[in-house]
């Protein structure tokens, strides 16, 4: 899967406007990105990548970038 | 609360600020419980007189369902009333998203009804609790009326708006269940939602 094809995966999974995300997205300014996001997040690391992704973690994370590489 | 013959109790789950909602009457002789995530609940409820019959569940996602084998411990015969698809829920822990916080759930019981759109139960004499489907937050969503009050587990809290993002989760179905579940409120309805304080149809509407 390309970083674009990701991106698009988050877009969905976070229920976002379509190419409003890239790599340098900080995590923080996305709208409503609070726990119940990052547990969409790891819940689609599972389902998609086959990787889990811990709560402790993903907090750790700062930008979108962070996720693409968690992904593979 | 009390409205009529029917006592509710509210328990919160402290660390996912899900509600548990006892429903009995004045000398809790007997007791059905919406949703069981409280731990507070079970303390209650531990070496009281009062017969736990049934539980139903708003759906399946574990900050709901987190107390039922301590439940079981108390009272092994009760039943489980759920959705088809939330019964899933009850027995996978990635569907109930319990795996993804570390504490990972499953029931251990077998009483489980399925509860559909238009069921009614009889939880007291001439008081019956009717069985609302909607989904959007989860497929497997119901919301539960009995008497004035209302539980609308996570398909409508009020002032938030519902989460579809999870795994399930549909926008679309939400927003029919949000317009079946507003035409059921009247000003006298006590909405008790999955998270959050009971609120009153009439606060709602001014």
């Amino acid at each position: 899967m390309t970083n674009k094809e990701k991106l698009k995966l988050i877009e969905e999974t976070l229920e976002l406007e379509a190419d409003s995300l890239n790599e340098e997205t900080n995590l923080e300014d996305i709208p409503k990105y609070d726990s119940m996001a990052r547990l969409t997040l790891i819940v689609l690391c599972d389902d998609e990548f086959g990787k889990l992704l811990s709560g402790e973690q993903i907090k750790k994370f700062v930008k979108v970038k962070d996720i693409l590489d968690f992904m593979g | 609360m009390k409205a009529g013959n029917l006592k509710v109790k509210q328990f919160v789950n402290h660390e996912f600020t899900s509600n548990t909602f006892l429903l009995t009457e004045e000398r809790e002789s007997w007791g059905w419980l919406i949703d069981i995530g409280a731990s507070d609940c079970i303390r209650y409820l531990t070496g009281k007189k009062t017969e736990i019959k049934g539980v139903f569940l708003t759906h399946s996602h574990f900050d709901h369902i987190l107390e039922l084998n301590s439940l079981l411990d108390l009272f092994p015969d009760f039943a489980v009333y759920v959705s088809e698809s939330g019964k899933e829920g009850l027995y996978s822990e990635k569907i109930n998203l319990s795996f993804y916080h570390e504490t990972p759930f499953i029931f251990k019981g077998s009483n489980v009804i399925i509860s559909g759109g238009k069921d009614q139960i009889e939880i007291t004499d001439d008081l019956f609790l009717n069985v609302i489907e909607t989904p959007g937050h989860n497929p497997g969503c119901l919301t539960y009326s009995a008497g004035k009050f209302l539980f609308t587990g996570d398909s409508y809290i009020p002032g938030k708006e519902v989460v579809t993002k999870l795994k399930g989760g549909n926008i679309q179905e939400s927003k029919t269940s949000l317009s079946i579940i507003r035409n059921m409120i009247k000003p006298e309805t006590l909405i008790c939602p999955g998270h959050g304080r009971i609120a009153t149809g009439k606060e709602l509407s001014e």
